[in-house]
């Protein structure tokens, strides 16, 4: 018998917290968010806030290690696709910095074109001379693209040197750092004139017809160029920047003074250049030529 | 009075941990629902009765406290405490898995009662398939940490307990 009532009694108790949940939840959804039941849950989230935010801070360690372990095969994932995508981003950047450096080039050959109103063929360096005795590029055009031997080379920078073999596709240039290079130049200050010539990777050699010319460093040297009498011309047209007296000191016997300058271009990493096949003027002087230039 | 602030300290801290650490932890789209398990607990341990009660009060708290739909989860829970009270006194089993068997069973029933509410009220998202999913999962993961968090309530409950004093 008490144990029927002790039923009876928990049957009752339960059908009166269910009545209780249902009528919770009629209130609930008829109050929607504006009912009497949702400000009491926004003040019970109130309360509870700071509790959760205490526990968060102690566990969160704990929590995001589960979390990381359980993600584990998604992180995994997840990272191989970022570092794929980060080797595109950087082989992106990577020709994003040539396609510029190859923009910034172009635009300074444009520039000293028609700064010195040069007609040329634009070229690309494809090769390095292997020799150890020999200062020369390779680059892709030829006498098909009309170059032809002596014609003037040019980077963005300044002289490169002139074009020594030609073949149908592509043609052989000799730098002005080669030791067989002898370039007609002069001081763009003073206008005082020589010869340049190549030391390999050391600085160009600049030998001047008056040795008693004041030089003084940073002065800058260009092309000469000349025209003699007979109508013979120079290699290289007049103007066109070589470099920068980088060191003036007497030779041994105090005579005359050894210039050395710096040029311009960097050899090292010369990719387009510009073929001279025309220029418009040339200084009208009577010149002895130099040997080479 | 010494159980009742027991039992009360064992549901805040379940709610505690199942909105912080717990939330975070989700795989496969459910996580652990400790409310759950701690009612079941209950109701292995101390009845139907109390099993009702407690379930009412942990799924008023979660209704509450973290601003669910109120009073789905007090209803869920309230009949989960008192049917796995009641199935309790029949099962006679020393088995030491039982509580793990009994969570998990009743964690998806539950948790299928719950969205059944919820679909009726116009409230369940992501259909019926994902009701299942979510069941199981849950189920699962309740029975994996039920072997841990099984021991540590009875001993609290246990200690709470009221000793009987014999005067010979």
């Amino acid at each position: 018998m008490a144990t029927y009532a002790k039923h009876r009694s928990t049957r009752l108790l339960v059908v009166s917290l269910m009545l209780a949940s249902l009528v919770t939840i009629t209130v609930d959804s008829r109050g929607g968010r504006a009912g009497p039941l949702a400000a009491l849950g926004r003040a019970g989230a109130a309360i509870i806030g700071p509790m959760q935010e205490g526990v968060s801070a102690v566990f969160r360690p704990v929590g995001s290690f589960f979390s990381n372990v359980f993600r584990a095969g998604a992180l995994a994932q997840e990272n191989t696709a970022l570092r794929e995508q980060i080797g595109l981003l950087q082989r992106q950047i990577q020709e994003n910095l040539t396609l510029r450096r190859e923009l910034e080039e172009l635009r300074r050959l444009l520039d000293i074109a028609e700064i010195h109103d040069i007609e040329g063929v634009g070229a690309t360096v494809i090769g390095e001379d292997t020799s150890n005795f020999e200062w020369a590029v390779t680059i892709d055009k030829g006498s098909e693209d009309g170059v032809v031997v002596d014609m003037p080379v040019l980077a963005g920078e300044g002289l490169v040197g002139r074009v020594v073999e030609v073949s149908s596709g592509q043609s052989k240039v000799l730098l002005i750092i080669d030791p067989d290079s002898a370039v007609a130049a002069k001081l763009s200050a003073s206008g005082e004139r020589g010869v340049l010539g190549g030391q390999r990777e050391e600085l160009l050699q600049f030998e001047l017809v008056d040795p008693a010319t004041e030089v003084r460093p940073g002065e800058l040297v260009e092309t000469s160029g000349y025209q003699l009498e007979s109508g013979q011309e120079g290699v290289y047209p007049p103007g066109i920047p070589i470099g920068e007296v980088a060191q003036v000191e007497p030779d041994e016997a105090e005579l005359t003074l050894r210039v050395l300058v710096r040029p311009h271009v960097d050899f090292s990493r010369l990719s387009t250049v510009i073929i001279v096949t025309g220029t418009t003027s040339l200084i009208p002087e009577a010149t002895p030529p130099p040997p080479g230039g | 009075m010494r159980r009742t602030l027991a039992w009360a300290a064992i549901v805040v801290t379940a709610l505690l941990l199942q909105s912080t650490i717990f939330a975070q932890i989700k795989l496969g789209g459910a996580q652990p629902e400790l409310m759950y398990l701690v009612t079941i607990v209950l109701a292995m341990l101390e009845g139907p009765a109390s099993g009702a009660v407690g379930g009412f009060s942990a799924g008023m708290a979660q209704d509450f406290l973290l601003n669910d739909p109120k009073g789905i989860t007090a209803l869920t829970l309230t009949l989960l405490g008192y049917v796995v009270g009641t199935v309790r006194q029949y099962i006679t089993t020393p088995s030491p898995t039982l509580p793990t068997l009994l969570v998990a069973a009743a964690t998806a029933a539950g948790i299928i009662f719950y969205g059944f509410v919820s679909f009726l009220l116009g409230r369940l998202p992501g259909g019926f398939l994902f009701l299942l999913r979510v069941a199981f999962l849950s189920a699962l993961y309740n029975a994996l940490l039920t072997p841990l968090l099984y021991p540590m309530i009875r001993r609290v409950a246990e200690l709470s307990r009221t000793k009987k004093i014999f005067r010979w």
